[in-house]
């Protein structure tokens, strides 16, 4: 199987050695995660003889949407479900994952509900407790902290804030008790001080899984998606993509600052239950 | 050696964003972070505070000669040459600035030494209720004891506070005057703002100013001895390089307003002293921008932009910010950082006279120059976020606006534009937090 996949690679190599014009949009900053996954991708596809116009749009998602909405030549588009063009509520910006657009799922980030200060998970659920939350700017996210205090009778105020410097600020300051976020259990801040992720809401509280459709999509997905390409160059830059993630020590040491999961596979069968997985959590 | 490097690297940063109008920290960090994604964790830290520091002292003579803010920390400055005593003392106020941004370092950087067993104990500052009762009263200052009438004043104010609320709040998921344009989506871009009010207007002022210093023969002297000059201001000084230390703890807030408030309080305990109000503003500035640093150096938390972009550019090269790897460092980045100091001080007063030589020398063409320089900042950062037309509109529509308005005091306005976000997200947690 594996002689006949590395094949098939190498003809797919070969076929689409030939220079071709691809638009790359960056809908977040020059400097962020993003970037990193944009500025490696992008390596590969130039070695590949793609000539590869980066686009980056710092944060102005409605500027990264018009450039993916208007453009007329093979297109990819790296974004994170916590961007505005991942964001549903977002009527501006959002754009929709499809079966068919959908070229890489990346990675994934779990959400933990930590401390932030002295105050442990004994102390939330006492009754008739009282505490500050920050949460992200995310009403499911913010209604289920309050459920799950409820079924506590424990009282929760929630904070939205949506930089990670601005809750970090609120934290050293003393401000709140507890921090629900996307990628902070492997922080120097919050390490050792997370009780549970979104991933193991269904064992820990099996009274909250009338909220599950919610909780299942709280983690941050990052993912590519495309458009303008025929399926063997997608195909092709499956594999092209793979084998950066697979190879690139700069994305290694991200995924692992990050604490982020990355999905590997070796068939396109093994890929096609990935994708299933990407879309029960999306 | 490592550390020697980032300073000699950091002075000559620092010369280009206190020189250049529109080059920023942050811009300045986009530019140097293909070398800083490969060094140690001190060496862009050292860079970082040695560059900041040199283009204070810098920035100092853009707006002095050009009449252009080189920083947004230099508008109360610029808003004080258009006071005649300072220009028949520009000489002086050359000197006084530039020993006024040296001392604050100095002690700026003591009072860092002496207390860092301390600061990474205390976050008062860093509480919702703190930030938010300075930057109210920095507000409350900034509209009543402007140039203005205190209603005009507040029309400013409101009129920048909207203007800095258009775009898309992704906290309330709410657009604030956007008319479904995607530029507008993003929200009124800083840079073009501030050049096209202060600017822009400055050079038609300057038009008449290269004339006049053909004419003067370019004498930029002292009226009275050096040690006399300081010792006369050596009161607002302190005083000054007190206020700017405090307020550059206030997180999003105080370095932003930080001249500014040394200003304001100058102006009441010296009020016909322009002189002193113009050290008061550039001193405290310089210590604003030392104390700026003590969250990030001890609780790793940024609190303006450039830190903001500092903490990302970390992870790239796999640095995590830890104290604990800059604490055997901290005395040579102390003496380092001092030396910077002394030389950014020396070679800013020794270059007051060839700067403007060279103004004069190029005479009429000074101010196309400065324009084409402005222009292409401006349009350089636009083009790197795709958006080179709409910051050239901004800095069109600014433009005019600064010369319908350039007599009047836009301080209110700049600083509604600029602090508007930070605050109403500091009134919203401290809504939820305490009621």
């Amino acid at each position: 199987m594996k002689l006949v996949f590395g094949l098939l690679f190498s003809l797919l190599i070969a076929t689409s050695a030939f220079a071709k014009d691809v638009l790359f949009i960056n809908g977040g900053s020059p400097t962020g995660t993003n970037s990193v996954y944009a500025r490696e991708i992008i390596n590969q596809l130039q070695e590949l003889k793609f000539s590869v116009d980066l686009k980056t749009t710092n944060s102005n998602c409605a500027l990264a949407k018009n450039l993916w909405d208007f453009s007329d030549k093979p297109t990819i588009f790296v974004m994170g479900s916590n961007d505005g063009t991942g964001q549903r509520n977002n009527a501006v910006c959002f754009i929709e994952a499809t079966r068919q657009n959908l070229l890489y799922w990346l990675n994934t980030s779990p959400m933990s509900f930590c401390s932030a200060g002295s105050k442990t998970w004994f102390d939330f659920v006492k009754p008739g407790s009282s505490h500050t939350v920050i949460t992200m700017p995310n009403d499911s996210q913010e209604k289920f902290i309050h459920d799950l205090a409820k079924s506590f009778d424990a009282k929760v105020k929630t904070i939205r804030v949506y930089g990670y410097n601005d809750a970090l600020t609120m934290v050293k300051a003393g401000d709140v008790d507890f921090v629900f976020r996307v990628g902070i259990h492997v922080t120097s801040e919050f390490k050792d001080k997370c009780f549970w992720n979104h991933a193991e809401i269904d064992s820990t509280f099996p009274n909250m899984q009338k909220s599950r459709l919610d909780y299942m999509k709280f983690g941050e997905q990052m993912f590519l998606i495309s458009k303008g390409f025929s399926q063997l160059e997608i195909q092709s830059l499956r594999l092209q993509i793979r084998n950066t993630i697979r190879s690139s020590e700069e994305i290694k040491k991200l995924v692992l600052r990050r604490g982020q999961t990355v999905y590997d596979w070796n068939s396109v069968e093994e890929h096609d239950k990935i994708v299933e997985k990407f879309f029960e959590t999306y | 050696m490592d550390l020697t490097i980032a300073t000699i690297i950091g002075i000559f940063a620092g010369i280009l964003v206190g020189l250049l109008p529109g080059f920023g920290m942050s811009t300045c960090l986009l530019l140097f972070s293909p070398i800083l994604i490969s060094q140690s964790l001190v060496f862009c830290i050292m860079f970082y505070c040695v560059a900041s520091s040199t283009s204070q002292y810098f920035g100092s003579i853009t707006t002095l000669a050009l009449k252009i803010p080189g920083e947004t920390t230099s508008l109360p400055l610029l808003e004080l040459m258009k006071d005649q005593r300072i220009q028949n003392r520009i000489g002086d106020v050359y000197f006084l600035t530039s020993f006024g941004s040296f001392s604050a370092s100095l002690i700026s950087a003591v009072l860092i030494l002496i207390s860092f067993e301390y600061l990474s104990s205390i976050t008062t500052y860093l509480k919702t209720y703190a930030i938010f009762a300075c930057s109210l009263i920095g507000f409350i200052l900034c509209i009543l004891f402007s140039e203005n009438k205190i209603f005009v004043s507040l029309l400013l104010f409101i009129f920048g506070w909207i203007v800095g609320k258009i775009g898309y709040d992704i906290s309330t998921n709410e657009n604030f005057l956007t008319f479904d344009n995607v530029y507008l989506y993003g929200g009124i871009p800083t840079l073009p703002i501030i050049m096209g009010i202060y600017a822009i207007p400055g050079l038609f002022k300057m038009f008449s100013y290269v004339r006049s210093v053909e004419k003067q023969n370019i004498e930029i002297y002292l009226t009275e001895r050096k040690s006399v000059l300081i010792l006369k201001n050596w009161k607002t000084m302190v005083v000054s390089s007190f206020v700017g230390f405090i307020m550059g703890l206030i997180p999003y807030i105080g370095n932003g307003m930080s001249s500014y408030t040394s200003y304001l309080l100058d102006k009441k305990t010296n009020k016909n002293d322009a002189i002193s109000n113009a050290v008061a503003s550039e001193t405290a500035n310089n210590s604003a921008n030392l104390s700026v640093l003590i969250p990030l150096l001890f609780l790793g938390i940024a609190i303006i932009p450039s830190e903001y972009l500092l903490l990302e550019i970390l992870p790239l090269g796999n640095k995590a910010f830890s104290f604990s790897l800059m604490q055997p460092y901290l005395l040579s980045m102390f003496i380092l950082l001092m030396i910077s100091n002394v030389v950014s001080f020396y070679f800013s007063w020794n270059c007051v006279r060839p700067f403007i030589r060279m103004i004069s020398s190029f005479n009429n063409t000074i101010p196309l120059v400065i324009i084409l320089t402005i222009v292409s900042c401006v349009g350089y950062i636009g083009g790197e976020y795709q958006q080179f037309q709409y910051y050239m509109i901004v800095l069109l529509a600014s433009s005019i606006f600064g010369l319908l308005f350039r007599n009047f005091d836009l301080l209110p306005f700049a600083y509604a534009f600029m602090l508007q976000n930070n605050f109403e997200q500091i009134l919203y947690r401290l809504l939820k937090l305490y009621f």
